[in-house]
């Protein structure tokens, strides 16, 4: 059978994902990360509440599904994480377009974690003494920057996400996510539950709800919204790539990524039935609910949720929950990327156990300056955002240079399918999706000018222009470089051109 | 809360829950793929 080893001592151990359950509820859990509880509620408050969130789902639907499609043929079909995916699927020459995304997942890996330390320490704080006698605002400032107990959580963080991670997936990922994304779910609607029942919550659900035609056909509006599902589903980050090898070689793609896509939707909505009512029941007029929205992701969570939950009834338990569900949503998030890392390491050969402590290591190095510094940590988050979009376009220049529409009919539509996928994704791939993105990256890159109008070009200033493109280049000469050396480490070539092969011996 | 947010929310809950529960249905009819 495909699906299961024998081992030495004759116990049946699992190869790649044990059960469909298990593989959705990874997926699920790929994409449903911090972004989900803490940006959405409060980019769709600021950007027209109904409107953003129409957008937002016509966004996944022409964008993130899409590239989530297409990342889940390439792995299959190769077998191979992304740099052997890229050569297997396009040519040796284009590996190291696919190391770009592995890169990309490795080092948001490293600043991520130091994110998750700081929830965790929310988390102890939430579940030893409450938030009551807190200074939020001073509280936020230590851990953020220059505090050992950020650095000790980050190391605890990375520990947990490469010890499952190094128990491969079936022993590892896949039981803690069937444990860890359904108590996600259960903590949400019960935070949920309990704000939307505070009084005064219905004005936070009209602010997210409520369609305003003048948000509805602004281009800001929808321009939010991409790069909200964009950051959120993780459409060309390698994430399902990296999971689609140890996935069933009849398993179907089309129904699971639909179901990866809404089901990340559904946990954001969650988040938006917690956080906007508990914020609008918490403040005395709608100005200052907007000014809490507009005060940042961290600033929201850690500076006004942190204060508002101990003014509402049952608050001390709601804080608990709320972080909690914020850690699972990172850790499960966390596990996939930093598989991403450790996949290409076992195509060259690499045991897992070596492959797990080296990117462990890397991580650990990598992220240590920003679980330090708040600001070395926004400057990655800004860097390898913008580089996430390069990534997604990467895999539509894949798909389109092996074929998109052979790509629908010979890998994505088998006779197993229960779903079966017309012409659109074509039209998708070949041409919504690498022009919204482009206009999605000049957006922003017109945004960062704006951000420095005389120094947008300074590499060493935060959120520049020129820090992207100074380490973006650097990223991609490097790898140009080593394009031959990566290619030929790739031990295996699997694809044959027409049929997924089953999962490979490496990966067991 | 105003009719424009009662029907939006109502219309957007529908699809993303009910369509992720549609699909998350249809694939557990079989568990093996």
């Amino acid at each position: 059978m495909e699906q299961q080893k024998s081992t030495t001592s004759g116990k049946k151990s699992v190869r790649g994902f044990a059960t469909r359950w298990g593989l959705i509820l990874s997926l699920i859990g790929a994409s449903a990360g911090t972004g989900n509880v803490w940006r959405f509620p409060r980019m769709a408050a600021l950007n027209g509440g109904g409107s953003f969130v129409l957008a937002w789902l016509v966004s996944l639907v022409i964008v993130s599904i899409p590239v989530i499609i297409a990342e889940m043929v390439l792995g299959r079909a190769t077998r191979h994480g992304c740099p052997g995916a890229f050569r297997d699927f396009i040519g040796k020459k284009y590996t190291w377009m696919g190391a770009f995304l592995s890169l990309t997942c490795i080092g948001i890996t490293a600043y991520y974690t130091a994110i998750m330390a700081w929830v965790l320490q929310y988390a102890i704080v939430a579940a030893t003494k409450g938030f009551g006698n807190v200074n939020t605002e001073l509280m936020y400032e230590n851990v953020v920057s220059g505090n050992w107990m950020t650095v000790a959580l980050f190391i605890v963080s990375l520990s947990i996400t490469a010890f499952i991670v190094s128990k491969g997936i079936g022993s590892g990922i896949e039981k803690v996510n069937n444990i860890m994304v359904p108590t996600l779910f259960i903590l949400l609607i019960i935070v949920a539950v309990r704000c939307v029942t505070l009084p005064g919550a219905a004005q936070g659900l009209e602010f997210l709800f409520a369609v305003k035609k003048e948000y509805l056909f602004n281009p800001q509006t929808w321009l939010s919204a991409l790069s909200q599902s964009a950051w959120s589903v993780g459409p060309g980050w390698g994430l399902v790539l990296t999971y689609a090898v140890y996935t069933k070689a009849k398993s179907d793609v089309a129904l699971n990524e639909f179901i990866q896509g809404f089901g990340n939707n559904s946990v954001a909505l969650l988040a938006g039935f917690a956080v906007l009512p508990a914020i609008f029941a918490s403040v005395p007029t709608v100005a200052a609910a907007e000014e809490i929205c507009a005060s940042g992701n961290y600033g929201l969570t850690f500076v006004y949720l942190a204060k508002i939950f101990p003014g509402m009834p049952g608050g001390y338990i709601i804080g608990i929950m709320f972080f909690v569900a914020l850690y699972f949503a990172a850790l499960s998030s966390n596990l996939v990327m930093l598989l991403t890392g450790i996949t290409p390491l076992m195509d060259a050969g690499w045991s897992r156990k070596k492959a797990t402590i080296t990117m462990f290591t890397v991580c650990l190095i990598w992220g240590l300056p920003s679980a330090w510094s708040l600001k070395f940590l926004g400057n990655q988050d800004w860097v390898f955002g913008m580089t996430l979009l390069v990534g997604t376009l990467f895999t539509c220049f894949a798909i389109f240079k092996y074929g998109t529409d052979k790509v629908r009919t010979k890998l994505i539509n088998i006779p197993e399918n229960e779903m079966y996928i017309g012409k659109w994704w074509t039209v998708c791939m070949n041409v919504v999706v690498p022009i919204t993105i482009t206009i999605m990256f000049g957006w922003w890159v017109v945004q960062s000018i704006s951000w420095y109008p005389d120094t947008w070009w300074n590499p060493f200033l935060e959120f520049s222009l020129g820090t992207v493109i100074l380490q973006a280049s650097i990223h991609i000469i490097v790898l140009v470089l080593f394009n031959k050396k990566m290619s030929d480490s790739i031990k295996h070539k699997y694809f044959d051109g027409n049929t997924y092969p089953p999962i490979p011996e490496e990966h067991a | 809360m105003s009719m424009n947010g009662i029907i939006m929310m109502i219309v957007i809950v529908t699809v993303v829950w009910g369509g992720t529960g549609m699909f998350v249905a249809k694939a557990m009819k079989n568990d093996n793929k």
